[in-house]
């Protein structure tokens, strides 16, 4: 089946980005603030997007980005670029978010209403949750409400791994190095999350 | 019996909802910018004292620091050779008025007071002993007219 454009996943820095990075990194090291901000401007959307998956809140996804970005420029002096920066930075991201969650246990609060929320806009989308869910009354905003209460069960490895591929779109391999696991570890914590989202998410799937 | 991993096609399609969760229109715009705040903030308070942080920005940038380096002691030596030249234009016009005390005309401040150092009012007075010239006997002609001596009867 092909994929709706809307669809298709965010594809991961290509390899040119890279090498651009690197100069922007060597830059930044000597003490370029200008090449930092764009090393941000590049990633600021990625992170920002993963660690609000994560946290379901505005205000705690534009914090913990800020700090993110903080802990990059401060620790940047020790980066030697045995990953990329993309690779390197949402480390830094993960490990933030999941620290801040740990202390943040169950209180789970959602803000999506500070959200853009212009799914409405997109007609493939409307039209495959129309074709797709048997509760025909629920409209796209309740779809969506009820899949990010259902991503809130998740525990915070199993929502980060299914954050990572199925909606940043990141490849096994790269989610292994971020989270510094083999693939098979990734693949068997991918399965599981989806297997309890399908089953939290019955009613409204097929 | 597992299910394989096209069975979560309908629910990764799902999960592509997520996509669309956008911050706040112009959140990108200024994020670089707070963050930039903040880690400039952050300097600031990590090194307590303003030389402690430039320090710190100098070990980043070497060429700034030697270009700082360079324009303090260009600026440090013309600061000197003017100090120098005025110095030496001082010394010598005062050294010209010492060599010249004849031509020299004290203030007339200066002079009313090598004139008269204790500020004394000379007024003739009967207990007044005149020291100055006692071959000048001090005379007053505030009277117009002597007084006569020659009884009247």
């Amino acid at each position: 089946m092909i994929e709706s454009p809307s669809l298709i996943r965010e594809q991961p820095p290509a390899v040119a980005k890279t090498v651009e990075d690197r100069i922007l990194v060597a830059e930044a090291q000597a003490g370029d603030f200008n090449a930092f901000d764009a090393l941000i401007s590049r990633y600021q959307e990625r992170v920002y997007a993963t660690i609000y998956h994560m946290t379901s809140n505005h205000e705690d996804a534009n914090d913990l980005t800020q700090e993110t970005f903080i802990k990059a420029h401060k620790a940047l002096k020790n980066f030697k670029g045995d990953s990329s920066f993309f690779t390197w930075v949402y480390r830094i991201a993960i490990n933030k978010t999941i620290n801040f969650l740990k202390g943040r246990k169950n209180k789970i609060h959602l803000s999506l209403n500070d959200l853009d929320f212009n799914a409405e806009h997109d007609p493939e989308l409307v039209a495959f949750v129309s074709e797709n869910t048997p509760r025909r009354d629920l409209n796209l905003s309740e779809l969506h409400e009820k899949l990010n209460e259902a991503m809130q069960k998740l525990s915070d490895v199993h929502r980060l791994v299914v954050t990572l591929h199925d909606v940043q779109g990141l490849s096994h391999e790269e989610i292994s190095k971020m989270m510094d696991c083999n693939t098979g570890t990734i693949r068997s914590r991918l399965f599981y999350a989806r297997q309890q989202l399908q089953g939290y998410l019955s009613d409204y799937l097929k | 019996m597992n299910p394989t991993p096209d069975d979560f096609e309908d629910l990764r399609r799902l999960l592509a909802l997520k996509r669309h969760e956008k911050p706040p229109p112009g959140y990108f715009n200024y994020l670089p910018d707070q963050i930039r705040l903040k880690i400039e903030r952050n300097d600031l308070s990590e090194h307590s004292t303003w030389w402690e942080w430039m320090m710190a920005k100098f070990d980043a940038r070497p060429v700034l620091a030697g270009a700082y380096a360079l324009a303090i002691s260009g600026l440090m030596l013309l600061g000197f050779t003017l100090s120098q030249d005025l110095q030496n234009e001082q010394t010598s016009t005062f050294i010209g008025w010492m060599n010249d005390p004849v031509n020299t005309i004290p203030s007339a401040r200066i002079a009313n007071h090598f004139a008269n150092p204790a500020n004394i009012y000379l007024l003739g007075t009967s207990t007044e002993t005149v020291l100055d010239d006692p071959a000048t006997p001090a005379t007053y002609t505030g009277f117009p007219i002597q007084p006569s001596l020659t009884p009247t009867h």
